[in-house]
């Protein structure tokens, strides 16, 4: 498969890149011997193993353990006594590794101080006991090494390993992550700097140590190049500095040049190897002690300035000011409540955003509360004036918090709130609630009016009614009386009256009777408007049977017929009013008509056929009558109206019956209107509504 | 025509207030050949009077009972209603068929004085020949065709 493949072939290369670079570097470090050919002032490949197994993993295991075999066969070492110190050397990579992984993290970067101090105690100093332990037994062991000179050689090749751990593993680690020199031009220039001074400097102390006279003091010469990578170039720096400052001391001593160069090199390599990991551990210490308080610097700055981004967008005002009344701080909002820009109040007493009735005792508030202790306002928050730049008032709502410092200083914190606009809203509201309580009362004015009107309406039905019924007996009473008196008139004196005596009686009769006729009408029409409708559903066609039956002779005398060119539909409506309706306007057809054949048609139209209006359930009843002059189209209606019409008599209606059919229709929520000319017939149309009951 | 009604006629008290009525309906009496004598009270009270013998003096029950009342309604003092009430709240005298004789047809006061116990309720025809044709009914009704309560004696 693809990927294993790549997989595996970058682990080889990995593998064998580690191993060969194991081997380069222990073959250094061999030149470095001082108590044993096999043990070494300082290990390079311990410090490569353990940066390696950090970077790639364990399973690189395998490059340090063939470097380091093969490096040991490379002096001459019995193959058993190879294999078990390469497996010292990769054992100690992996421990070392595994206990920065368990206490420091998955990606110890030697930036923090944790990591530093664990990668000094775990690794340098705890796991390479490992390969000291098991180096100097096999040497012993295999007789290489005599057992009395086992505990120096440990210790030297403990010291060793610890070296390789504090100034490699670190060195590569610290470029493995941050590989690239992302400096300013500036920084270039200082790291230039720093470099030509270190050349310099060893040159000086090394090669002419008679210029300073400080040569005993070498080793340590080291530290104010240190401390300046420390804090300018970091851990990058500071394990760049050492390495190259103890590689050049080191290679110095072993060619027996420097300042140390009349000492036995085996000793200057042994004062060397303590330098370089004190200094290799102080570097660490001292970058990572600088980078942490820079971050923490750099984190106090950030929420600074987010406190500020949060501090200026908030809508209320924040003013801090401190025991004297001097404001201290003064947010983005404030400067859009007050006019003023911060620049302009810092510095300065906040009496200035008061009106003058606060602002000559704000003192002595502070001092007072100060003295007292006695809150007024901190705590508590309140509603006051402010005053802005240009001079005028606003409300605002203050509320005061006491911040407490150190060493006894006090700053006071407000927020405040303009509140104009809810000021005027409640100024609406107040406005509104008036008007809401002034309309409740007109409502109520008119409730009662209503009710007033509703009675006077109940008592005037009342009074109609009662009308009614005096009408009805009251009215017909004397009327009865005359009727009565005069046809006992016509009785009893029949033959003591002479013709013209007795015509004037009937005529006396007549008028009477027509009185009561009339009465009678008034009397149905106020009925019609006032009892209930007795709804119900009623088949048009089968009431128009009912009316041909009960007009039989009218019908017959006058030569008429009711015609029904189409079926009718079914209605809900009063039965009794809407036959009537029917009846009045078919008795209207035939009676006012002079026609031989006389005709009233009765039909039903939709609104697509029906003129003159948007209604549905349109019916007509249409003659081949006498007609109506649209003169009075209107009048008909009117209660007693009669038309002059010599075809018919006068004497025989009240002129209400059209009336009567108008009222019955509106009480049906109806309508009713008639298409009509002298001599061309008439059509009356009416619809039916809905009906509440 | 009956033998009790034409041997032992007994009377028929009319109550009403209106002259003209009351003359118009002997006078119909008349022409339809009822002879029994008619007692004509103008008033409720005097109707109750007429009933209690207290115009008469003779002792409370013994007087002769009405066959029928004729009862106006809309009178001065106690109306018809108060009248039908009383007539028919009373022991002796709930048995006597009372016919409403009125000008009204309204409904309520048809459907009033059926509640109260009126035996009939007719309507006063405004013209002399519809009276008179009423009225023969009526005697056709009641003294030809119905029984009318016997009193104990």
């Amino acid at each position: 498969m693809g990927s294993a493949f790549k997989y595996d072939s970058r682990y080889v290369a990995r593998v064998l890149i580690l191993a060969t670079l194991y081997y380069i570097t222990s073959k250094i470090g061999f030149n470095l011997s001082s108590v044993a050919e096999q043990v070494t002032v300082i290990w390079p490949p311990t410090g490569i193993s353990l940066a390696a197994v950090l970077l790639f993993g364990p399973d690189i295991w395998l490059g340090i353990f063939l470097g380091a075999v093969l490096a040991n066969l490379s002096v001459h070492e019995p193959v058993i006594v190879a294999l078990s110190i390469g497996a010292g050397n990769t054992l100690e990579a992996l421990a070392g590794a595994w206990l920065l992984h368990r206490f420091a993290g998955p990606s110890p970067n030697l930036a923090h101080m944790r990591d530093v101090l664990i990668l000094i105690l775990c690794a340098a100093l705890l796991s390479t006991t490992i390969s000291a332990t098991i180096g100097t037994t096999s040497l012993c062991l295999a007789g290489l090494q005599p057992w009395k000179h086992y505990f120096p050689i440990w210790f030297t090749w403990w010291l060793g390993d610890a070296g390789g751990d504090v100034i490699i593993a670190p060195l590569l680690l610290a470029w493995y992550y941050t590989p690239y020199l992302s400096l300013s031009r500036r920084g270039m220039l200082e790291a230039a700097a720093l470099a030509l001074t270190i050349v310099a400097y060893t040159y000086i102390i090394s090669v002419r140590p008679e210029v300073s006279g400080l040569a005993q003091f070498y080793p340590s010469a080291v530290f104010p190049l240190l401390i300046w990578a420390a804090i300018r170039f970091g851990t990058r720096g500071v394990t760049t500095v050492n390495f190259l400052f103890y590689g050049i001391a080191i290679g110095l001593t072993v060619m027996h040049l420097g300042p140390l160069s009349h000492m036995q090199t085996g000793l200057v390599l042994d004062i060397l190897q303590t330098f370089t990991i004190t200094a290799g551990i102080t570097g660490l210490v001292m970058s990572a002690a600088i980078r942490e308080r820079a971050e923490s610097e750099e984190t106090e700055q950030e929420s600074r300035i987010r406190l500020d981004v949060v501090l200026d967008n908030i809508v209320d005002g924040l003013i801090t000011i401190d025991d004297k009344g001097t404001i201290r701080s003064y947010n983005k909002a404030c400067t859009t409540i007050f006019g003023y820009t911060a620049a302009e109040v810092i510095g300065r007493n906040v009496r200035m955003l008061m009106p003058e009735k606060h602002a000559t005792h704000h003192n002595e508030y502070i001092s007072n509360y100060l003295k007292t202790g006695k809150a007024k306002i901190i705590g508590i928050g309140r509603e006051l004036e402010g005053l802005r730049k240009d001079g005028t008032l606003f409300p605002m709502e203050l509320s005061v918090a006491e911040v407490k410092m150190g060493h006894g200083i006090r700053y006071f914190s407000g927020i405040i709130r303009d509140i104009s606009e809810r000021k005027n809203i409640e100024g609406n509201l107040q406005e509104a609630h008036l008007y809401q309580q002034q309309m409740i009362r007109d409502l109520q004015l008119k409730e009662g009016q209503l009710l007033r009107y509703t009675q006077d309406l109940k008592r005037s039905n009342q009074e109609l009614d009662d009308f009614a019924y005096i009408a009805s007996h009251d009215l017909k009473e004397p009327l009865r009386g005359l009727l009565t008196q005069t046809s006992f008139l016509l009785e009893d004196y029949k033959n003591k009256l002479d013709v013209d005596g007795l015509r004037r009686l009937h005529r006396l009769q007549y008028l009477s009777l027509r009185m009561e006729k009339l009465i009678g009408d008034l009397l149905y029409f106020s009925r019609l408007g006032r009892t209930d409708l007795a709804v119900q559903e009623l088949d048009i066609g089968e009431a128009i049977s009912e009316i041909r039956l009960m007009m039989d002779t009218f019908l017959k005398e006058r030569n008429a017929s009711i015609v029904v060119p189409q079926p009718l539909p079914l209605v809900v409506c009063d039965k009794l009013r809407i036959v009537e309706v029917l009846r009045n306007l078919i008795t209207n057809a035939i009676k006012y008509n002079d026609k031989p054949e006389r005709v009233a048609e009765i039909g039903f139209m939709n609104t697509a056929q029906a003129p003159h209006g948007p209604e549905t359930n349109v019916f007509y009843v249409k003659d081949n009558g006498i007609g109506i002059d649209p003169e009075f189209h209107d009048a008909i209606f009117r209660i007693f109206k009669r038309l002059e019409n010599p075809a018919v008599r006068q004497e025989e209606g009240t002129g209400s019956g059209l009336t009567f059919v108008k009222k019955i229709i509106e009480r049906h929520n109806g309508r009713i209107w008639l298409e009509s000319a002298s001599g061309k017939g008439s059509t009356f149309y009416f619809t039916i509504g809905k009906i509440d009951t | 025509m009956s033998d009790d009604a034409y041997f032992r006629p007994r009377p028929i008290i009319v109550v009403d207030d209106n002259e003209d009525d009351y003359e118009a309906l002997t006078r119909a009496f008349k022409k339809v050949g009822l002879y029994c004598p008619v007692t004509l009270c103008t008033s409720g009270q005097m109707a109750l009077d007429t009933l209690k013998n207290e115009s008469t003096g003779m002792p409370q029950g013994k007087a002769e009972l009405p066959s029928l009342i004729l009862l106006d309604l809309n009178m001065p003092g106690l109306d018809g209603f108060q009248v039908l009430k009383k007539l028919k709240g009373d022991d002796i005298f709930k048995v006597i068929p009372v016919i409403i004789w009125t000008t009204s047809s309204n409904k309520k006061d048809i459907d009033l004085c059926y509640r109260h116990g009126a035996n009939a309720y007719m309507q006063k025809p405004v013209i002399f020949d519809q009276l008179l044709e009423s009225v023969k009914r009526f005697k056709e009704y009641w003294f030809e065709t119905a029984f009318l309560p016997e009193q104990e004696s």
